[in-house]
């Protein structure tokens, strides 16, 4: 077969008896010869300045001395050639090639650190980079939630031992550079100021704090509020008085996790000694109130006939069902971050739950004889009507202020927008059904601080 | 996993209890001890029967409510925890679990798993307290020094939760280290000296008249006490009780 291009020349000799239709088989005139030489050299030629479409193999090393030209364009200075799929001319590759890599981005490496390669630094806290020491980078999903529920979030006491511990070898006079040491020191400090808090965690979830980063997260757990009291903690039925977290005079939207001890020491001790003190002085001489008026066989007959309902209702669901049920909704509505669409839905949703609890729960064993589930459909058949308050107070306050977090008012940076014509508490009249409850504005005065936002930051 | 339940259920305080059998099943390793009662009740109350009465508040081993043996231990298998911090990662699947009240003459059953412990009450009151002038004037209680390892003892008797392991424990039914706890919180603090004499005497007096028996240095409700209340506090009382015998 005629062989018309380098390309298809064999490399047994033997085969390539006909160049471009010259033959020089064994046994042609010597001119035969020369034509060949002739048309070799020229299509060696043509192979040589790439005016054919052939791909080109190279098994040895390819030492490129010149310069490099893609399409007749020279690349410029930190280019490369890059592939733009299969089949496609290649590219020389632009400035988009160098973002890839861009400073910011952080790589996972494994070896030695003495042989990362140039140009890239170590996470280690200094020169402007984030302290990832004993961290792993966590991709981001629907939530950055951990756990099965999704919602928790890590709380990691590594970098807090490692800070005490330096201050304690520091002291002590030992090596600050042993990290296990360091460690050791620290965990001993958090030790004494959690010790407890972190056995009760590692008894619940199984695994060691001290160890591993715990999973946390931010749990409603008290109302915030309480009833009314006046000055000297007297509620709104004259010679009741409320004192500790029942009463809503010290935490306003904020209080601390731990903080109800303090409360109800300084009204317990302080407060109440004097001004109960003062109520009972004109009723030294009133002596024993009889049990006969017509106020407390009225209020005997309620509570009765409540307690008569509970038992006697023989419906199909427990109280737990119930709580359970409300609580989810509080949670998912009227939680740390709520809106008006999500608050109008749990007023309805509350109310009809309310409602179906009066027909349905069943409360068994008997009233007069010890009998928790007695006491906690009582309980529970409070939290259905406070629920649906919370909410309507939720629904008013259109403001986030501390804890409570109303969606629609928030800065650009989602901090909380507080308001100025908000600055009043809010104290709810019972007026049997939530609904018909009415508000009664409070404003607040402040004399001796100037009100302003708390920064977080 | 799989378990059967064998739990005390006794009706009221006059009532004559036993034994019921209870079979549970999905029992999630995860669950404490008493998230795994209440499911029990759950199922109880689903299926129109009365749930088993037992004491909880707190649910995070502070509150010393939970009076309750599992297997025969007080507060159960694992060491230092309440029952609500006992999980059912203690157990294996198939295993047969007996859950029964204190037993002690000075804590008698309310209900099933309930026993009125008010007695840990009357004992406080005869003496488990400073008096203090809260009229305003009151003293920091900072600017009186305690020497740190003082302050360390007085903190760990004052941990003890009175949930009354102790006496569950012991087989006196004595309640030596519970009283010793709340006398030497105080007895190691200046504050707590005033009223001292008075105080170890009134409480060892409420202690017997409760119906608690006597210690024997055993040392039983030192291995079972849930927030590892120290038998040291046992000899400082008695010391204090010398003491005070002399005195008084």
């Amino acid at each position: 077969m005629a062989k018309n291009k380098v390309s298809e020349w064999d490399v047994v000799s033997d085969n390539n008896l006909d160049i471009k239709g010259i033959n020089i088989s064994d046994n042609m005139p010597p001119s035969f010869v020369n034509d060949a030489m002739r048309e070799m050299m020229a299509q060696i030629k043509q192979w040589q300045s790439g005016l054919y479409e052939e791909p080109l193999t190279i098994k040895g090393d390819l030492d490129i001395q010149g310069g490099m030209t893609l399409d007749g364009a020279a690349g410029t200075s930190g280019q490369f050639l890059m592939s733009s799929g299969p089949g496609e001319t290649p590219q020389w590759g632009s400035a988009e090639i160098p973002d890839a890599f861009s400073p910011g981005m952080i790589i996972l490496w494994s070896g030695l650190t003495s042989t990362i390669p140039t140009g890239w630094a170590l996470c280690n806290g200094t020169d402007g980079t984030p302290n990832l020491t004993d961290r792993f980078i966590m991709g981001a999903g629907n939530t950055y939630g951990v756990n099965q529920t999704g919602e928790a979030v890590f709380l990691d006491f590594a970098s807090a031992f490692m800070r005490y511990g330096k201050e304690q070898a520091h002291v002590k006079g030992l090596d600050e550079n042993d990290d296990a040491l360091v460690k050791k020191l620290g965990q001993e400090i958090v030790k004494n100021k959690y010790g407890n808090l972190f056995q009760m965690y590692e008894k619940i979830v199984d695994q060691n704090p001290y160890e591993t980063p715990m999973m946390i997260y931010p749990a409603v757990h008290y109302t915030m509020g309480g009833v009314w009291v006046d000055y000297n903690l007297m509620t709104t039925v004259p010679g009741l008085y409320a004192i500790g977290e029942a009463n809503f005079s010290d935490h306003g939207a904020n209080r601390l996790g731990a903080s109800a001890l303090m409360q109800g020491l300084a009204d317990g001790y302080f407060v109440l000694p004097y001004t109960i003190g003062d109520y009972l002085a004109d009723d030294i001489r009133t002596g024993p109130i009889s049990t006969d008026t017509k106020e407390f066989d009225e209020a005997e007959k309620n509570v009765t006939e409540t307690i008569d309902k509970l038992i006697n209702n023989n419906g199909s669901k427990s109280v737990d069902h119930f709580h359970k049920r409300l609580g989810k909704i509080m949670w998912n509505k009227c939680g740390m971050a709520r809106n008006e669409k999500d608050l109008k839905e749990a007023i309805v949703e509350i109310a009809e739950l309310r409602a179906e609890f009066w027909k349905k729960v069943r409360v068994p064993g008997e009233a007069n004889e010890y009998n928790e589930e007695l006491a906690k459909a009582g309980r529970v058949a409070d939290f259905l009507e406070l629920g649906e308050l919370f909410a309507k107070d939720a629904l008013v306050r259109e403001e986030s202020a501390g804890g409570h977090f109303r969606e629609e008012y928030q800065t650009t940076e989602g901090e909380a927008t507080r308001r100025k014509e908000f600055q009043f508490v809010s104290a709810w009249e019972y007026n049997s059904e939530p609904k018909d409850a009415v508000l009664h504005k409070e404003d607040l005065v402040y004399e001796n601080i100037e009100v302003k936002e708390r920064s977080y930051k | 996993m799989n378990l059967t339940l064998k739990i005390w259920r006794q009706k009221g305080a006059n009532d004559k209890g036993k034994i019921v059998d209870y079979p549970m099943t999905d029992v999630s390793p995860d669950m404490s001890f008493l998230e795994m009662l209440d499911v029990l009740n759950q199922e109880l109350i689903d299926k129109n029967e009365e749930p088993i009465a037992f004491d909880h508040d707190c649910r995070e081993g502070i509150c010393g409510s939970c009076s309750m043996y599992v297997n025969g231990q007080a507060h159960g298998p694992d060491s230092m925890v309440t029952v609500c911090q006992l999980h059912m990662r203690s157990f294996n699947d198939g295993d047969t679990i007996f859950i029964e009240p204190w037993r002690a003459t000075a804590f008698p059953v309310i209900k099933d798993l309930i026993v009125d412990r008010t007695a840990f009450d009357r004992i406080q009151h005869a003496g488990g307290f400073i008096s203090v002038n809260t009229s305003g004037n009151t003293q920091d209680a900072n600017a009186i020094p305690i020497e740190k390892h003082n302050a360390d003892m007085a903190f760990d008797a004052a941990t003890c939760i009175g949930c009354g392991a102790c006496v569950a424990s012991c087989k006196n039914s004595s309640a030596m280290l519970f009283v010793s706890a709340k006398v030497s919180q105080f007895a190691l603090l200046p504050q707590g000296q005033v009223e001292a004499t008075d105080r170890v005497l009134n409480m060892v007096k409420q202690m017997d008249e409760e119906g608690f028996g006597n210690c024997t240095n055993t040392g039983a409700c030192e291995v079972e006490c849930p927030k590892g209340i120290s038998l040291e506090n046992i000899a400082r009382m008695n010391r204090e009780y010398l003491s005070a015998s002399f005195k008084g």
